[in-house]
């Protein structure tokens, strides 16, 4: 009887390590199935490029890998205002976890579009967020938006001091701008009003669509302006090359934002540095996606780097030498 | 009958001692193992995890300084150069705008007059007219600066709650070295944001960066920064606010601003006054260990259990067996006990012939001894009365014994005046109490002692003074030998030359370092096109410039280590960050030759020791220098570091496949100016003080250098430095 009871109490005691050890392994390998995001990239035009290829890069170096954990749909409106909002619609009926946006007017399309929605907007290059309404402040957007600002308002009146230390007899610059652009409207009044303290006069062309700015440039005749300056409108850029003729044929400096153009052949480009810029807003995308934060919790960022370009050659054509000064200030020359 | 009952008495004794047997080493294992092994384990773990933390801070608080000390180095350097341009000038504007450009973290940078108000001012993004032009004069970057000091403000949060800083550094003229302005810059710190960014911590950690109010100023979540986020109120930032580190397993615990329990460690700026934290959720860190912790137990009392029921099944077994086991016990221990007692009179024996002999021996040698003693007297007598170096020896009590002709005339004492008296009576000789002042307390030091004796007026004679006290077998001090050498000449003559050489490396390092800049201007084609030609000449010039600079800096080192003016930074850092910043340094240099530069890690980390890093950054500098250049090309160059348990030191190896040293030519290896023949042969260039200073730095540590060598084959320079310092 004795031997009976001494044997049960071993096997029980068996027993139940052995179940204990086996709970621990259970326990322990449980695997999470990956997820994989649907983020939409919607693009106001094509010279913003390097900032969707920013984003990308700072995602897949947060581990957001295309075609394994994340699916992009991108759709470039190509400049076109209109095309931009249907875009924004299009990518709110997809319900993505998450819309990309760069320029105001791409900005502006995808708050309309996601007004009744939750999905999260992370926007970048974005002149001014609070002015044009997208964020009640910059601590805290209060709705479903945050991202990066590319402060070309700020640097308005930066850019057209180098414009004038590029060449120092400028007297006449054109500008062309639409008044209701949330970025190219305020940046062109920063500009007017420090251009006396420099000796410039602005010539402020109000326009509505690229082809405005296609006729109007047709009519130029040489004396109208000593420079074409882009204020900050991302329309403006879609008519790139009629500005570029038109400068090498007047022999007057063009003075763009970033550095495609001056690649094109415009004369200079000054502005953020566009691909790190859209790289600084994976990490908040990768905030609102894993949970960690809403959009509405994520301050609004400034830039750190800004870029200036300026092309040799096309100063060749137009008969103009840089400055030391300037040279000195440049960070990439295109021959 | 009998012998049937003990048959069954024998086998039951052995069943009980086979299942206790067995239970004790069931348990005595599972004890064992859970006291020897798992406990010292999950202790050591749980440490580890710590110990990682703390690195990662180290290491974060070490970036984080060497950055700042790298923005305020190049403003120094830019200070200079617009100092010799004047800070009004075109010139000055373009060094500016080059040094904006090359520093994107450099938010705004101006020059600021006399009078405190700002000449010139730029942004990358901001437009500065002369109506924006502010007047500082009462700034801290401008007090700082006009009194010739550079300035590093608290940290300021701009009006989109970036943190940034303010750097004033002075700057003064080419001529007549007067402060002719302050250059001010604004320093944003999202490089800091970058390094907590790229540290990874586990699954839930992170590291972050807090000024000294507790504000946070770095994250991974820069939105929290933006948030003006105060942290005052957590353990680890409350320490580094004081200036405290924060390190400690059991009140390592807190919940930390997001309520989460955390374990974490902080480490203390002390020249920025900011603090670096580095915390990981307890779950994460002790989740494991009490897992484990829970199956040790578990297994534990499951043996126990076990054992229990054995112990239940021995006592089945019959008291008769346990008796005779009992009986059998007391018997054999009292075999034991006789069989010792005759081992023990048996070994007495044999040690008192041995202890017989041994005393006939001694008996013998001493005789031969005292003869030998007295002979060796005579002889020693008859040297030291010939040396024409000083000579005293002290007795035990530290009263002069004996003192040799030499030390009789420079002490114008005699000996019958000196022997055996009592210090009062050997201080009314001025020179003799002297002496004695001098080496004080070393008088009856035990170790071997050097130092330098300079004899008051009239004398003015400077000795190299060596102590060297000589011991009995058992240690005791019978006495103590001071020996003088006169080196009144040698040191007159190297004050002269020390004292030529700063002023001539201080006055040439000026205009090296201007010359230096306006030929980079020029190279750097900022003040207009170049030939491909002039600009190969002017790339010659600017090398041979740079030789120069290096030489003037060796030359300077040489001089402050010579005036005793080369001043140590001491703190505890880890030698094989120390190296492999240094290697990183030589890249270039490795590339260039195609050697193959490996470092072999110990493995395991060596413990902090207590060093000046960029002293010893320096003197890896030159023995790396010196292996990459006296090397074939495609040769190899490898660097060790190990603890040497034995002196308790870490000693650190630089050995290459180069030229090697001439045998002949080894002794002089450390001496200034000195150059192998074969070395000037390949390389014209050096200056031939790499090592000196190698060799002053180590010994300033405390260490000690060698050096093996054979020619065309290698060299291996060691060179140790203590673990438990005393600097």
């Amino acid at each position: 009887m004795s031997k009976k009871i001494a044997a049960a109490f071993i096997l029980l005691t068996a027993g139940i390590v052995i179940l204990w050890i086996l709970i621990l392994f259970v326990r322990n390998n449980g695997v999470e199935e990956a997820k994989v995001y649907q983020i939409g990239l919607l693009q106001m035009s094509t010279p913003v490029n390097p900032n969707i290829e920013g984003f990308k890069a700072g995602m897949e170096e947060l581990g957001y890998v295309e075609g394994k954990n994340v699916q992009y749909t991108y759709l470039n409106a190509e400049g076109d205002t209109q095309k931009v909002i249907q875009y924004a619609k299009d990518l709110v009926a997809m319900n993505p976890d998450l819309i990309f946006t760069n320029t105001s007017p791409a900005t502006k399309a995808a708050k309309e579009a996601t007004q009744d929605t939750d999905i999260p907007v992370v926007f970048s290059m974005v002149a001014d967020p609070l002015g044009a309404g997208f964020v009640q402040s910059i601590k805290s957007s209060g709705n479903n938006l945050t991202g990066t600002s590319c402060a070309y308002i700020e640097i308005a009146a930066k850019r057209l001091e180098v414009l004038k230390e590029i060449d120092p007899k400028i007297k006449k610059v054109l500008i062309y701008y639409r008044p209701e652009d949330k970025s190219g409207g305020p940046a062109t009044t920063k500009i007017q009003e420090v251009a006396p303290k420099l000796g410039v006069e602005i010539v402020a062309q109000s326009v509505n669509t690229v082809d405005e700015i296609k006729k109007h440039l047709e009519t130029l005749k040489p004396g109208d302006a000593d420079a074409i300056m882009d204020p900050a409108d991302s329309m403006i850029n879609s008519a790139a090359k009629e500005l570029i003729d038109i400068s090498i044929k007047l022999k007057i400096p063009l003075f763009m934002l970033t550095g495609q153009e001056p690649e094109m052949g415009a004369l200079a480009g000054y502005g953020v540095d566009y691909f790190d810029l859209g790289k600084q807003n994976a990490p908040l995308a990768n905030k609102i996606l894993k949970g960690i934060a809403r959009p509405s919790q994520i301050p609004i960022e400034m830039p750190r780097k800004f870029m200036f370009i300026i092309n040799m050659a096309t100063a060749e054509k137009i008969g103009l030498s840089f400055p030391p000064s300037v040279l000195a200030k440049v960070d990439k020359i295109i021959k | 009958m009998e012998q049937s009952q003990k048959g069954i008495f024998f086998r039951l004794k052995l069943i009980y001692i086979i299942i206790a047997l067995l239970g004790i080493g069931i348990l005595g294992a599972n004890l064992a193992i859970n006291l020897f092994w798992l406990s010292p384990f999950l202790e050591n773990l749980k440490q580890n995890f710590l110990d990682l933390e703390l690195a990662q801070a180290e290491r974060i608080s070490y970036i984080i300084r060497t950055s700042v000390k790298q923005v305020i180095k190049n403003s120094e350097e830019i200070a200079i150069s617009i100092g010799v341009t004047g800070i009004e000038t075109g010139e000055a504007e373009i060094i500016l705008s080059r040094f904006l450009r090359d520093n994107p973290e450099i938010k705004t940078v101006s020059v600021m007059g006399l009078d405190g108000r700002e000449i010139q001012k730029m942004s990358v993004s901001r437009f500065y007219g002369p109506g924006d032009m502010e007047n500082l004069f009462s700034s801290g970057e401008f007090l700082g600066g006009i009194i010739g000091e550079t300035f590093v403000s608290r940290v300021i949060f701009s009006e989109n709650a970036e943190p940034y800083i303010v750097i004033g550094v002075p700057v003064f003229s080419f001529d007549k070295n007067e402060v002719i302005g302050v250059l001010r810059l604004e320093l944003s710190l999202w490089r800091v944001w970058d390094v907590v960014l790229a540290v990874v911590i586990g699954r839930t950690g992170r590291a972050y960066v807090v000024d000294n109010e507790g504000n946070l100023i770095a994250d991974p979540d820069s939105s929290r920064v933006l948030q003006g986020v105060n942290l005052a109120n957590i353990p680890p930032v409350e320490a580094a606010i004081k200036g405290n580190d924060f390190y400690d397993l059991e009140s390592g615990r807190y919940f930390n601003e997001k309520n989460k329990e955390v374990i974490g460690v902080g480490v203390s700026m002390e020249e920025l006054r900011w603090g670096v934290i580095v915390e990981q959720s307890t779950e994460e860190i002790l989740g494991p260990i009490q897992s484990l912790e829970k199956f040790a137990s578990l297994f534990f009392f499951g043996s126990l259990a076990v054992l229990i029921v054995l112990a239940w099944m021995a006592r089945l077994l019959s008291d008769s067996s346990r008796k005779m086991a009992k009986n059998y016990t007391q018997l054999e221990a009292q075999k034991n006990e006789l069989n010792s007692s005759a081992g023990l009179l048996l070994a007495r024996d044999v040690e008192l012939s041995k202890t017989q002999k041994w005393l006939k021996d001694a008996l013998v040698k001493s005789d031969k001894a005292r003869v030998d003693l007295d002979t060796e007297r005579k002889r020693m007598e008859a040297v030291i009365g010939s040396l024409i170096d000083c000579l005293v020896v002290l007795d035990a009590d530290g009263k002069i014994s004996s003192i040799n002709p030499s030390a009789e005339k420079v002490f114008e004492v005699k000996e019958e005046w000196v022997v055996f008296k009592n210090s009062e009576e050997l201080f009314q000789y001025p020179y003799l109490k002297s002496l004695f002042d001098t080496i004080g307390k070393h008088a009856s030091c035990k170790i071997f002692c050097e130092l330098e004796l300079a004899l008051p007026s009239p004398s003015e004679k400077i000795f190299e003074v060596v102590i060297m006290p000589f011991k009995d077998e058992k240690e005791n001090i019978l006495g103590t030998v001071i020996s003088m050498h006169d080196i009144t000449r040698e040191k007159h003559v190297e004050k002269m030359k020390t004292e030529f050489v700063s002023l001539a490396a201080h006055q040439l390092r000026t205009p090296l370092s201007a010359i230096k800049w306006i030929l980079r201007t020029l190279l750097d084609r900022d003040v207009g096109e170049i030939t491909e030609e002039q600009a190969e000449i002017l790339e010659k010039g600017y090398k041979s410039n740079e030789r120069m600079i290096l030489l003037i800096n060796d030359l300077l080192n040489v001089a402050r280590i010579e005036e005793g003016r080369f001043l140590y930074n001491l703190a505890y850092e880890s030698i094989e960050e120390i190296i492999e910043e240094v290697l990183v340094e030589m890249e270039h240099q490795t590339e260039e030759k195609k050697i193959e530069l490996v470092f072999e890690k110990p493995p395991a980390p060596l413990p902090k020791i207590r060093v000046d890093a960029e002293k010893i950054k320096l003197a890896l500098h030159n023995l790396l220098d010196n292996a990459i250049s006296y090397n074939k090309e495609g040769g190899r160059v490898i660097i060790a570091a190990k603890k040497d348990n034995r002196t308790n030191d870490i000693e650190v190896a630089v050995q290459d496949t180069g030229i090697g040293i001439p045998l002949a030519q080894q002794n002089r290896l450390f001496n200034k100016f000195f150059r192998a023949d074969n070395a000037l042969k390949i390389n014209t260039e050096g200056s031939g003080l790499g090592l000196f200073i190698v060799r002053n730095i180590v010994a300033a540590h405390g260490g000690k250098i060698r050096c093996e060598s054979r020619e065309n084959e290698g060299t291996i320079f060691r060179f140790t430095l203590p673990i438990s310092s005393s600097l």
